[in-house]
């Protein structure tokens, strides 16, 4: 089963449960791109609230998933990190995540609007001249 | 061989007596001034009974028995350790039994003989069995103590406080050790998620010593708060620590330091305006 992407304006939502697998973390980097390329978003939103557990293999896929979204010219938050698995993440070595992070789903969709109106975008009218 | 139970049973009050008269005299023992006299008999006359109930319940006396004395004497000597006297006070409470026994059953002997001597020596025997679970039981309650206060003193040195609408406050007293930096660290992130807060500051004005190691603790748990989207300003880095920081060429640049917590505050405000929050003339109230 694909995690399944929601898309609210301009913004991806998507939603980790908690028993995740490598292979649908990677279908969820494939399927955030595709989305991306076919100019149907600026930014995405990985909400990890119901993750007990991020291990390196997820932490580094999350990361890189974030770089790939910035080389696109988009910004990726991840939102929604419980206390006892930052700890853990940070217990396990430094910048482990390399990515946007935010309290919730809320600040994560704020994040990318403002990210995506200092970085002056897309925009659904054109510019007045 | 003279039968201690006996001897101790008939002569309970007077035996009593004359220990707590001992235990008076001797500057040294488990007595103040201020004790109660009523509860130290009280507390005597338990033990008291219990070493008889001993000495009754056979020549070498049944374990039973003896877990009753060890019973009492447990209390007894946990209340002194809970009450600060001395592990020699405590020894010399229950070592003072020895002479007070030995002066009644010579008395009850009339003269000196093998069997008295027997008899001495069981009782020698017993009482320092008796004073070893004592001391034992004197030192755990003591540990139980120290224990409890520096756990105390750990709650006490690190509340976090929401001084503002999404700003929490945590001013750090005392020495940071691994231990206490990863309990830091547990309390902010929860005092994060509870108060939904985006701006934690740190304060660091009462901590003594900064160095790499606390540094290294500190950049942990800017990084574990960064993971929450939370963001950590560091204040109050006294000047000898900031020497001692880049000298060691600690890397501080993934976090924010203000040097008063005057500083750190403004700093939070215009974060939370830059984040789009309201202002703080607004926010807050």
């Amino acid at each position: 089963m694909r995690v399944p992407i929601l898309k609210l304006g301009r913004v991806l939502l998507t939603s980790l449960p908690a028993d995740l697998t490598d292979q649908q973390v990677m279908d969820l980097q494939i399927d955030a791109l595709a989305l991306l390329r076919d100019d149907r978003a600026d930014g995405l939103v990985i909400d990890i609230t119901a993750v007990d557990v991020v291990d390196s293999y997820m932490a580094r896929v999350l990361s890189e998933t974030a770089k790939m979204v910035g080389i696109m010219g988009g910004v990726a938050v991840l939102a929604g990190m419980r206390p006892a698995v930052a700890l853990t993440l940070v217990e396990m070595g430094q910048n482990l995540i390399q990515m946007e992070t935010a309290f919730d789903l809320e600040g994560g969709v704020a994040k990318v609007q403002r990210a995506m109106a200092t970085r002056g975008g897309h925009r659904d009218e054109p510019p007045e001249v | 061989m003279h039968s201690l139970g006996r001897i101790l049973s008939e002569h309970r009050d007077a035996v009593i007596d004359s220990w707590i008269e001992r235990l008076r005299d001797d500057r040294g023992a488990g007595v103040t001034p201020s004790a109660s006299p009523r509860v130290l008999r009280i507390e005597l006359a338990a033990f008291l009974d219990a070493l008889t109930a001993f000495f009754l319940s056979g020549i070498e006396g049944t374990e039973d028995s003896f877990r009753e004395v060890a019973s009492q004497a447990t209390i007894i000597s946990s209340a002194r350790a809970r009450d600060g006297y001395t592990p020699a006070q405590t020894a010399t409470l229950v070592m003072s039994l020895k002479p007070v026994v030995s002066a009644v059953i010579q008395r009850e002997a009339g003269g000196l003989s093998s069997e008295l001597l027997e008899t001495l020596a069981h009782l020698n025997a017993t009482v320092d069995r008796v004073a070893l679970v004592t001391f034992s039981a004197f030192v755990e309650t003591r540990e139980r103590l120290i224990e409890r206060q520096s756990r105390a003193l750990l709650d006490l040195a690190t509340p976090a406080l929401p001084i503002w609408r999404h700003i929490v406050l945590m001013p750090l007293v005392g020495i940071v050790d691994t231990q206490r930096a990863r309990q830091i660290m547990e309390w902010l992130l929860e005092a994060l998620t509870r108060e939904e807060a985006h701006i934690a500051i740190l304060d660091v004005t009462g901590v003594p010593v900064i160095d790499s190691r606390v540094a290294l603790h500190l950049t942990k748990t800017v990084e574990a708060a960064r993971l929450l989207g939370a963001k950590v300003i560091v204040t109050g880095i006294s000047p000898d620590a900031a020497q001692t920081l880049v000298k060691l060429d600690v890397n501080l640049t993934s976090m924010i330091t203000r040097g008063t917590l005057r500083a750190g505050l403004g700093e939070a405000f215009r974060l939370l305006s830059a984040d789009g929050q309201a202002p703080p003339s607004k926010a807050g109230f």
